[in-house]
């Protein structure tokens, strides 16, 4: 039953993300104010941001899970998350930067957003890099998490105060200023479909990292 | 003109079924490689759940 569960679940997402990149083609109209078609990345730049932003909390659960519980599953729970935040992080910046090569003729301008995205990719590079550095898998575990908890304090500052509190280059957030989502309803359902799809997708390869862990250590034992 | 438009309507087909296409493609291989990834684990933590 949970087997075929997770198979409908797949099969769904394989061909709803399909008919998500012909709806962001297709279906949905280029939006205003914006040089061409380039509107249409913001159905896969700003899920791969919010998805990045989410794991990096989901490492910070984990991270505080293993310092008080002392269970390797969480140390590799938050990994899993961070490898994949910084992943989705890396996504994010290139379609960033494919979009203000459009919109502003530099694949790069040092705007606030730009600067605060290369920010979060140094913290969680070096997240990754002190892992690789740390052989004796409890120490490696615990300085980690403690890293990680620390690291995620920049999150809400780098993704959400800085481009607010500084005049930028980027386009308006999609909560706005005023508090409101301002899309077409064309706009919207691809938007909105592609948010749960990405999600759908990191958490699939969250989980796989996680079982590969633990196969890995299993044999190692 | 309506000659002009047919040929600009026709580019645009082209373009756009072009980039629709090659995500699909993209994503047909990623969503593939993750299956067969899958597949892979659950095969290789099957004996030790028994």
């Amino acid at each position: 039953m949970v087997k075929s569960f997770g198979f409908l679940l797949k099969a769904l997402l394989g061909l709803g993300m399909a008919a998500i990149c012909w709806g962001a083609f297709l279906y949905a109209r280029p939006a205003q104010n914006f040089v061409g078609e380039s509107s249409r990345i913001v159905f896969f730049h700003v899920p791969q941001a919010w998805v990045s932003t989410l794991a990096f909390f989901v490492a910070a659960w984990y991270s505080w899970r293993y310092l008080r519980t002392r269970r390797i599953e969480d140390d590799e729970a938050a990994s899993a998350a961070a490898r994949l935040g910084f992943l989705f992080c890396v996504l994010a910046t290139v379609t960033g930067s494919i979009f203000a090569r459009v919109m502003w003729n530099s694949y790069w301008n040092w705007d606030p957003r730009e600067t605060s995205i290369v920010l979060l990719l140094l913290v969680y590079g070096a997240y990754l890099g002190l892992r690789g550095a740390l052989e004796d898998p409890e120490r490696r575990a615990t300085l980690s998490a403690a890293y990680a908890l620390v690291a995620v304090v920049t999150v809400p500052f780098l993704m959400f105060a800085v481009p607010r509190m500084y005049q930028s280059l980027h386009p308006d957030t999609v909560i706005n200023a005023r508090g409101k989502i301002e899309m077409s309803a064309d706009i919207r359902i691809i938007f909105f479909s592609s948010m749960v799809a990405f999600m759908a997708l990191s958490y699939w390869m969250w989980n796989l990292d996680r079982r590969v862990s633990r196969i890995v250590r299993e044999r190692a034992a | 003109m309506s000659g002009a438009l047919g040929y600009v309507a026709a580019v645009n087909i082209v373009i756009w079924a072009g980039i629709f296409g090659y995500l699909v493609y993209l994503w047909a291989g990623i969503f593939g490689y993750l299956v067969y990834l899958d597949r892979k684990v659950r095969a290789a933590s099957r004996p030790n759940q028994e």
